[in-house]
């Protein structure tokens, strides 16, 4: 890591189609630590993750990854830095989750280069990891909901990223896939890979976030420490309802609303 | 679809065949009996050799480049489109190469080169058009204003091509410009060919280089960009290389129809949707359809048959196979 800040956001703001989503903000995510991005719907939580792809650029201010300006990095070395496990994604043709996920080697090829068995092997291990090695041959249109999204995962952790920005990664998800994506999360953690994930579930926010991004519909953002902002206070005032937050044990919480 | 392992040999396998038709197809012809020439009688006859090639070589040559840049063109498209429904000549590039010809043929064009030259400026004008139209349009997505303006692009031209149509004179005219809106490729000799050859030829080649990496921009825009591609340029550069080679044999051949969509949709059956290896396939699937077409348009009855209508024959016919096929469920 060339940096201890996954990413520095200087003071940066945000229109579309000139509503404004996110003015002035500033924040610093330590490398290594797992961000949560909370606030209602259509409050620009994707916007932000797209900002800090680089792939949305701020009217104001700049942002920095790993401690590069990241307007200032070719595209093979964002690639190689950061990766996106989008929302949704075009899946339209036949490929096999091997070949899909493999595309995740890009950033790591040369133009004319094809992936090789090095390419295969760190593939396989990403498939292990997103405990989907068994969807290896299966074909993506024929994929569940939740396969489809442990293959989206897959072709993230292919990219070998230092910094991964996961789009709702528990949407539409069982009890139980929920569980191992969020497990998937906190191994990533212990690899020192920072995690910055949006998601409407306090529940499974509460089990990883160290940071805590409060996006609220007005366009102000609060970001601080997890356990400074995820109080009944703070999230009642997110959404506008009133927010219960009750203790289950082991570091455990239930959310009720 | 284990059968993929073996991609590699079922390639060589379709290249084989590819070479072995096109060998036999220019012994197929007229003259000097209907149906194959021996060798044996080639060998003493004269007008046989130059008929095999300054005729026969050309053209099966310009059949197999025309089937493979329009089977490349649209396998392409369709990755780059995300849409199983797209043809290569949808972004204006038919509608204007037909415009452009009937223009041509309308102010009194007589030489062949001439309605070409014209078939290939509005061709890669109906491109540039709705190209520039897709910028300014202020709705959806760009891939999505591509397609809209594609298609209004393309009814602009058809809608001036009918009124070429109602203008032209019915009698010398239009049999010519509807001989060139079902295409086909009599007449074509081997200037025509070279002249047309590099635009063919080496947009396809570096297609064929970049194989792998066209898979990418059939992701969305963010992801391609997160995985260190620039979609927009990217995709740009990608469609120039399909469509120069489809615009070129538009030229030279008139509208052939159904190529480009189906073609795709045999080598993906054949290969998967990675263009690894579903481009070379494309290629030479595409090679091997033109190749077959035009020799059934030119030899299933004293006289010729248009190659827009074989294609279109053998063309619907595999699709519908394909489509009501139940393994075909929800993997196009």
């Amino acid at each position: 890591m060339l940096s201890r800040n996954a990413f520095e956001l200087e003071n940066i703001s945000f229109s579309y189609n000139s509503r404004k989503i996110i003015s002035r903000l500033s924040l610093t995510i330590p490398a290594g630590s797992i961000c949560a991005v909370m606030g209602p719907n259509g409050c620009g939580k994707t916007t932000l993750l797209h900002i800090m792809l680089g792939w949305n650029k701020p009217e104001h201010g700049r942002v920095f990854a790993a401690g590069q300006e990241l307007a200032d990095l070719s595209p093979r070395t964002r690639g190689q830095l950061i990766s996106l496990l989008p929302q949704t994604e075009n899946l339209s043709f036949d490929y096999t989750v091997m070949e899909y996920i493999l595309l995740g080697r890009a950033p790591h090829l040369h133009p004319l280069q094809q992936p090789g068995e090095n390419d295969h092997n760190i593939a396989s291990t990403a498939l292990k990891q997103a405990d989907a090695l068994e969807l290896k041959s299966r074909r993506i249109p024929l994929l569940s909901g939740g396969e489809t999204q442990s293959t989206l995962m897959a072709r993230s952790l292919t990219q070998e990223p230092e910094i991964m920005l996961l789009d709702e990664p528990a949407n539409h998800l069982d009890p139980a896939r929920r569980r191992h994506m969020l497990d998937i999360i906190l191994r990533l953690k212990n690899q020192q890979k920072t995690v910055i994930f949006t998601t409407h579930d306090p529940e499974s926010a509460a089990g990883l976030a160290d940071y805590l991004v409060l996006m609220h519909a007005d366009g102000s953002v609060e970001y601080g420490r997890f356990g400074k902002l995820f109080t009944e206070e703070k999230l009642s005032a997110l959404y506008g309802i009133a927010v219960r937050i009750i203790d289950i044990g082991d570091g455990r919480v239930t959310v009720s609303y | 679809m284990n059968n993929r392992k073996n991609a590699g040999l079922r390639l060589l396998l379709l290249a084989a065949a590819l070479l072995i038709l096109y060998a036999v197809s220019l012994l197929l012809g007229r003259y000097p009996t209907p149906g194959l020439t021996s060798p044996a009688v080639l060998r003493g006859d004269r007008m046989a050799q130059l008929i095999l090639t300054s005729i026969r070589l050309p053209r099966c040559t310009a059949a197999v480049l025309l089937g493979a840049a329009l089977g490349c063109g649209g396998l392409v498209f369709q990755l780059i489109f995300a849409n199983p429904l797209v043809e290569p000549g949808f972004l204006g590039i038919s509608q204007g190469a037909a415009f452009g010809a009937g223009l041509a043929i309308l102010l009194g064009g007589q030489a062949l080169l001439q309605i070409q030259l014209f078939a290939a400026a509005a061709a890669l004008a109906g491109l540039a058009l709705s190209y520039f139209l897709a910028q300014r349009l202020r709705f959806g997505g760009w891939l999505l204003r591509l397609l809209l303006a594609g298609i209004a692009v393309s009814a602009l031209f058809s809608a001036g091509l009918g009124f070429i149509k109602t203008v032209a004179d019915p009698l010398t005219q239009l049999p010519e410009l509807s001989y060139w809106m079902l295409g086909g490729l009599s007449g074509i000799t081997a200037q025509q060919l070279l002249k047309a050859l590099p635009a063919i030829v080496l947009p396809m080649l570096i297609l064929f280089t970049l194989r792998w990496r066209i898979n990418i921009l059939s992701a969305r825009d963010q992801s391609a960009y997160s995985m260190g591609l620039n979609p927009k340029a990217g995709r740009l550069l990608i469609l120039c290389l399909a469509v120069i080679p489809v615009a070129a044999v538009t030229a030279l051949s008139g509208i052939v129809m159904w190529v480009g969509l189906i073609v795709p949709h045999l080598a993906r059956k054949l290969f998967g949707a990675d263009a690894s290896r579903s481009l070379p396939g494309a290629i030479l699937i595409g090679g091997i359809f033109g190749l077959v077409c035009d020799n059934a348009a030119r030899l299933l009855f004293p006289g010729e048959i248009p190659l827009g209508i074989m294609t279109a024959l053998l063309g619907v016919t595999l699709f519908i196979i394909i489509l009501t096929r139940p393994e075909t469920e929800q993997t196009c």
